[in-house]
């Protein structure tokens, strides 16, 4: 049973606990009760997955390139960066006219500022610039995951990239993940949202030793890692 | 397309990923009863060891798409439920010694695969041998524990448990030794003289019978 090559040269107290170890081994097939178990618990998946086919259909999906992913999003910063200039621009226009809510002549301009705001509070802000600029800056690694495949060749250079283009870190961002991703006992390192194989996960930079950077991915809600690369020290 | 039973490990994890909705039950199910019982030694009860399969089995499901075929689908399959089993070691701090009790299911499976039928006093002889060394076992730290059930138990080649644990073969063999020697201690008295080390007779009881020792100058009143 146990591969002789493995144990040769054991001390002869540990080959006798091997052996009471070999002795102790469970030969019994699964108790009934675990297979059904068991099958219930696939057939709830196989009906998830065929609700929804992403986890295990999504791996082959292209991996998004990352560098246009950062134009767009820097494209997206920028935009919004615009729309923080045309809203104060609006707001400063606009207080005077609430403050002045009271005049007549004003309450038609300062009711449309009202309106303009409320609507895109209401509609949550799907086309208005005014509404993805707050998003963008609350957890922008959550709004626009970048896709990881496992089974790439290149997902090293993927990381390289996302390494390279990953938003620096703030706190309301962390939180924010740590509230949608939860990874039992990650550990130390800097976080990045992704999609792992379309499930949403994690990869988690450790701290580079001389000339490498282990990177653990995660899939959230997981401590498992799935898979571990080693990328050269940034 | 070959008959489903025909199809090898790797082919039925592919056609689950490609979207067959039986392959991965027909995959899984080939390995079950092997997994079962690497759980079960693993977590040290059969409620734990259930979970922890259960555990291993979703993700494996979830995440067939990571499998990138180096290792044989078994060894994989193993890394998985092992390390599901491991986290929900990990994260209960379970200690086998507490959570097994006095009449588990696991102990009717001792008591059934013993060889010893026309023998009732040397059936329940290896039922308490087997049950003191899973106490023991259990006592260990995960990490040990998991490579003495994967090495020494299950008898899987040292170099596939490196893979199965995710780490060195020398830490394999480091995480055996440690976990034997600490084992030795404990069953000292399970193991023959001829398996003990020479001039080590700390383990176990006393040989019986033996002649007190005079320790040298006789008692008696003390000196004026």
């Amino acid at each position: 049973m146990t591969d002789s090559t493995d144990q040769t040269g054991l001390p002869p107290e540990q080959d006798a606990v091997r052996r009471l170890l070999a002795d102790a081994r469970h030969d019994g097939a699964t108790p009934p009760e675990v297979v059904a178990r068991l099958d219930a618990t696939l057939a709830a998946l196989a009906s998830e997955r065929h609700a929804s086919p992403a986890p295990t259909g999504a791996t082959k999906a292209p991996v998004v390139d990352l560098g246009a992913r950062r134009r767009r999003m820097a494209g997206i910063g920028l935009l919004a960066a615009a729309a923080v200039v045309v809203a104060g621009v609006a707001v400063g226009n606009g207080l005077p006219s609430i403050s002045r809510g009271s005049d007549d002549s004003s309450a038609s301009s300062a009711g449309g500022s009202s309106q303009e705001l409320s609507d895109s509070g209401a509609d949550g802000g799907a086309d208005s610039s005014m509404s993805q600029q707050p998003k963008a800056q609350l957890s922008p690694d959550l709004m626009d995951q970048p896709q990881l495949s496992t089974t790439d060749d290149d997902l090293d250079d993927d990381l390289l990239l996302l390494r390279d283009t990953m938003p620096a870190a703030s706190a309301s961002s962390e939180s924010a993940r740590a509230a949608v991703c939860a990874v039992p006992g990650v550990g130390r390192g800097r976080q990045v949202g992704v999609d792992v194989d379309g499930v949403p996960g994690l990869v988690v930079f450790r701290r580079p030793d001389d000339s490498t950077q282990r990177v653990d991915l995660y899939v959230c809600g997981d401590a498992a890692v799935v898979r571990t690369l080693t990328l050269p020290a940034p | 397309m070959n008959a489903p039973d025909q199809r090898s490990d790797r082919e039925l994890l592919q056609a689950h990923v490609d979207g067959d909705a039986d392959a991965f039950g027909e995959l899984f199910a080939r390995h079950r009863d092997r997994l079962w019982a690497v759980a079960l030694r693993t977590m040290g009860n059969p409620e734990d060891a259930a979970d922890g399969l259960q555990d291993g089995m979703i993700a494996a499901f979830r995440r067939a798409g990571s499998f990138r075929g180096e290792a044989q689908v078994t060894t994989w399959l193993h890394r998985v439920v092992v390390n599901a089993c491991l986290d929900r070691i990990r994260a209960a701090k379970i200690r086998r010694l507490d959570a097994l009790p006095d009449d588990v299911e696991d102990r009717g499976t001792l008591v059934a695969t013993a060889q010893h039928d026309d023998l009732p006093d040397a059936a329940a002889e290896t039922t308490e041998r087997r049950r003191r060394v899973l106490d023991a076992l259990g006592t260990l730290p995960p990490d040990q524990r998991a490579a003495l059930v994967l090495v020494d138990m299950e008898g899987y080649p040292v170099a596939e448990v490196a893979e199965m644990l995710g780490c060195a073969e020398g830490t394999v063999k480091s995480r055996c030794s440690r976990g034997r020697t600490r084992l030795a201690g404990l069953l000292a008295d399970l193991l023959t003289d001829a398996d003990r080390p020479v001039g080590d007779p700390a383990h176990g009881n006393p040989p019986p019978d033996g002649p007190v020792q005079p320790t040298g100058r006789p008692r008696g009143p003390p000196a004026p």
